[in-house]
């Protein structure tokens, strides 16, 4: 199968200020397409010209081999998008959100009604139907607003942002819904200046900075392609590690630090290098609270992406 | 159709939940119609504080006073002219009477009363400065009546006591002709009597020697001879009369004549006053005192201020509910987080449109009803031009709407709009004749003036409030409007996605 979306040189300037530079994005059906960078980085300009609220300078986007600009209507159909400001009228009740913007995306009435009742479900908003939309909490809010997204049905979600501004509680059952999303098989396409949930949440991950594209696919690609190094976390009762960093080194051992309690250790031969702390560990008569091997985070790898770029991100 | 519906309604839902606007939308023009109507439902003026200064009051001045009081005027004395001028200045009076001292009424006396007022409440100044005269003017008619009447009557009296003297001068008149005659008579019968001619005298004596002759009687003769001597004398003192009487009567009948041509004189002197006195047409005191009426007539049956100021008072609550409404719904969609998810929506642009215009136009509607219905407690017989009224008010409200609705797409905040539409309705009132009359403007501005949509609204609705007249007689205004409403959706269409997209632009900076 194509890709679903594919964005192709897209170029988009405010007056002399340049947001977006040359972006290409292949975005595969029914997966959760994360774009990550900082704030400012140009996710949301990339994700309103996605959907043709901006016009590009240069470039185009095609959904399903269609091209947006000749073919908004239909592409609006099957789109629905969630921004970070929750696009909802606070005066009107949730499900009076989801009437009118059902309507406005031609939910025949005859369905309206069990979309509405499917999409409240399903946003766990049931005991909040008739609530006003501004007495609902920050995490009510986007659901319901998530809810207006999905209330035509549509193959495609995108979503700015979806966790800004949310407790890790909230966070964590937006995580869950867009999961949950995406198993219905609908290509969520979400963005995030929060690197470690775009890591947990995204089968394919592209990474923006100052408006280029540095890197995009899946989370395991991103991180062989950065290092072929692991990280070995560890934590002992005694915290006691002098001894321990000069019996496991050896070629394979390319980095030893301390970050707090913890010792780091990366390592080209994770196997190996384990072996040899359990052993030094039994020996002094210490015990381990906790160890981890871990490929380098998606934090790591962003950076090492800035540095190489040699740009320092807008706004910082 | 159903998203135009459900957009409408969702409007319609916003406006309502939203307490402020309900109150504003529901209960503002309600008060402000309760609030006009008892306000302005009387045609006098109340608590008009007019100062005075004499240095001397006399009975015709205080008189004067004592008739602005009658009507409600109150009356401030003040000690000195300074103190009532400036007290016009300060705002404690509405008007100062300045009034000569000893006001009487003479040709050397100075009768003016000089009245100062303050120009920059030019309407109250006009209402207040033709009430001050006409009750002036009141009083100085009354005297000029008075001394009129004088006139009149002394003219009548002389009148009737020529006529009566007339009868005398015609008696004198007739006297005279018999006297005349009488004298001529006289003079004839003198002429004729020749006492000398016959010589009787002479005879009796030669008669009288032949008797002697005859008889021996002396003293019958000698009787005779007395007698004959009396009777000469007589005869010559008849005669002497005679020729005194002849000497006197041609003068006598030459003043005769005379009198009589003088009283011939008197007579048509007379007569000509007579008939002069009766020539004059207009011997009545009061058209004498004011030959020419002016009296001014409403071409209305109605009495009351706010009669008059029915047409305005819509036109106001029109224009400005409209304009901030359309304003507000346009601006409060703008600026609204879900305004995003409608540009995403597919729904075309135009719907919206269409669809805040309608439930704008919904929203006066049902606030214009509200009006009305006390307007038609208030005044029943405008009921015969409800339809003409509703048509008419339709196309103004739209035009208005469509206005704000521009007002709204331009500005990027509610309050910079908010303001923006109010200083737009209030220019558009102040170059009306609700404040100052237009023809105070220059004429070229004038020109220009005559398209405010304010003034070509309200001549509409006082054409059909106020004159009963239909909707052809206000066609060319009809028209105005018309060509306004297509303008404005021409400019809608042009800045409606330019500003929608510049305010998310200057969003993005912001952000």
């Amino acid at each position: 199968m194509p890709n679903q979306i594919e964005v192709n040189n897209i170029s988009k300037s405010f007056g002399k200020h340049e947001v977006l530079k040359d972006i290409n994005l292949e975005i595969p059906a029914k997966k959760i397409f994360g774009i990550i960078g900082p704030s400012g980085c140009g996710k949301t300009t990339l994700l309103k010209t996605m959907i043709g609220f901006w016009e590009p300078n240069s470039g185009e986007v095609k959904y399903e081999t269609r091209n947006l600009k000749e073919h908004s209507k239909y592409i609006r159909q099957i789109v629905g998008f969630a921004t970070q400001e929750n696009c909802v009228y606070p005066k009107l009740t949730v499900k009076e959100n989801l009437e009118y913007f059902g309507t406005l995306s031609n939910v025949p009435r005859t369905t309206l009604k069990s979309n509405m009742n499917k999409v409240v479900k399903f946003v766990h908003l049931e005991d909040s139907a008739d609530e006003l939309a501004e007495n609902l909490s920050g995490g009510m809010q986007r659901r319901l607003d998530i809810a207006c997204a999905l209330i035509h049905s549509p193959r495609i979600l995108i979503l700015d942002e979806p966790t800004e501004d949310l407790d890790p509680i909230l966070r964590k059952d937006i995580l869950a819904l867009i999961k949950r999303i995406n198993q219905e098989d609908t290509t969520v396409v979400m963005t995030s200046h929060l690197l470690h949930e775009a890591e947990q949440l995204c089968d394919m991950i592209a990474i923006l900075h100052n408006g280029r594209l540095l890197k995009c696919g899946t989370p395991e690609e991103l991180r062989n392609s950065f290092s072929k190094e692991d990280e070995i976390h560890l934590v002992t009762i005694k915290r006691q590690y002098a001894d321990l960093v000069k019996k496991i080194k050896s070629k394979d051992v390319k980095k030893i630090e301390k970050a707090g309690n913890r010792l780091v250790i990366r390592t080209t031969d994770a196997e190996d290098t384990l072996e040899k702390i359990l052993k030094v560990i039994k020996s002094q008569k210490d015990k381990i609270v906790q160890i981890d091997v871990r490929k380098p985070s998606l934090t790591e790898i962003f950076e090492s992406l800035v540095k190489k770029s040699g740009e320092a991100p807008r706004g910082h | 159709m159903v998203k135009l519906l459900e957009v409408i309604k969702k409007n319609f839902k916003i406006l309502i939940r939203s307490k402020s606007s309900a109150l504003i939308i529901l209960f503002g023009p309600l008060l402000l119609i309760l609030l006009v109507g008892t306000a302005f439902n009387t045609s006098a003026f109340y608590d008009i504080k007019v100062g005075s200064y004499s240095p001397n009051y006399n009975e015709l001045s205080n008189s004067i006073l004592e008739k602005l009081q009658q009507d409600q005027y109150k009356i401030f004395k003040t000690k000195s002219q300074e103190g009532c001028i400036n007290g016009v200045k300060t705002g404690a009076y509405h008007l100062c009477v300045i009034i000569p001292e000893n006001l009487t009424v003479s040709q050397e006396a100075d009768n003016t009363i000089q009245v100062y007022a303050d120009q920059s409440r030019m309407n109250l100044v006009f209402a207040l400065r033709s009430a001050i005269i006409d009750k002036v003017g009141e009083r100085s008619k009354e005297l000029s009546e008075s001394l009129t009447s004088i006139v009149v009557g002394q003219l009548e009296d002389a009148k009737s006591s020529l006529e009566e003297k007339q009868a005398v001068v015609k008696i004198l008149k007739n006297s005279n002709e018999q006297f005349t005659s009488g004298l001529v008579n006289i003079e004839t019968e003198t002429a004729n009597l020749n006492l000398g001619d016959d010589n009787i005298i002479g005879q009796f004596k030669n008669k009288t020697a032949e008797l002697k002759l005859q008889t021996n009687d002396t003293r019958t003769l000698t009787e005779i001879d007395d007698i004959i001597k009396v009777l000469e004398q007589k005869i010559s003192a008849i005669e002497s009369a005679s020729d005194a009487i002849a000497n006197t009567v041609p003068s006598l009948k030459e003043t005769a004549i005379a009198e009589s041509s003088q009283l011939v004189d008197l007579e048509r002197t007379s007569n000509k006053i007579i008939s002069s006195v009766e020539a004059i047409k207009v011997r009545d005191v009061e058209t004498l005192v004011s030959p020419i009426k002016t009296s001014t007539h409403t071409v209305t049956t109605e009495k009351t201020h706010v009669n008059y100021l029915f047409p305005t008072l819509i036109m106001m609550v029109v224009m400005f509910v409209s304009l901030l409404l359309s304003c507000i719904t346009v601006i409060r969609e703008k600026v609204s987080k879900a305004y995003f998810r409608n540009y995403i929506s597919p729904t075309k642009a135009g719907l919206f449109i269409v669809a805040t215009y309608l439930t704008n136009i919904l929203i006066i509607v049902l606030q214009l009803a509200i009006v009305l219905s006390v307007m038609l407690f208030i005044q029943p017989e405008i009921s015969n031009t409800l339809l003409n009224m509703g048509a008419a008010i339709l196309v103004i409200t739209s035009s208005f709407i469509l206005l704000g609705m521009i007002v709204g797409y331009i500005f990027n905040s509610e309050e910079t709009a908010t303001i923006g539409a109010i200083s737009l309705g209030t220019i558009l009132l102040f170059f009306s004749n609700t404040i100052v009359p237009l023809e105070t403007l220059p004429s070229s501005i004038q020109r220009i003036v005559d398209f405010n949509m304010f003034v070509v609204s309200d001549t509409i609705l006082r054409n059909i409030i106020i004159f009963g007249l239909g909707l052809n007689e206000s066609l060319p205004e009809i028209q105005i409007l018309l060509i306004h409403i297509a303008i404005f959706v021409l400019i809608i269409a042009a800045i409606y996605n330019v500003s929608s997209k510049m305010f998310n632009i200057k969003k993005y900076f912001h952000k």
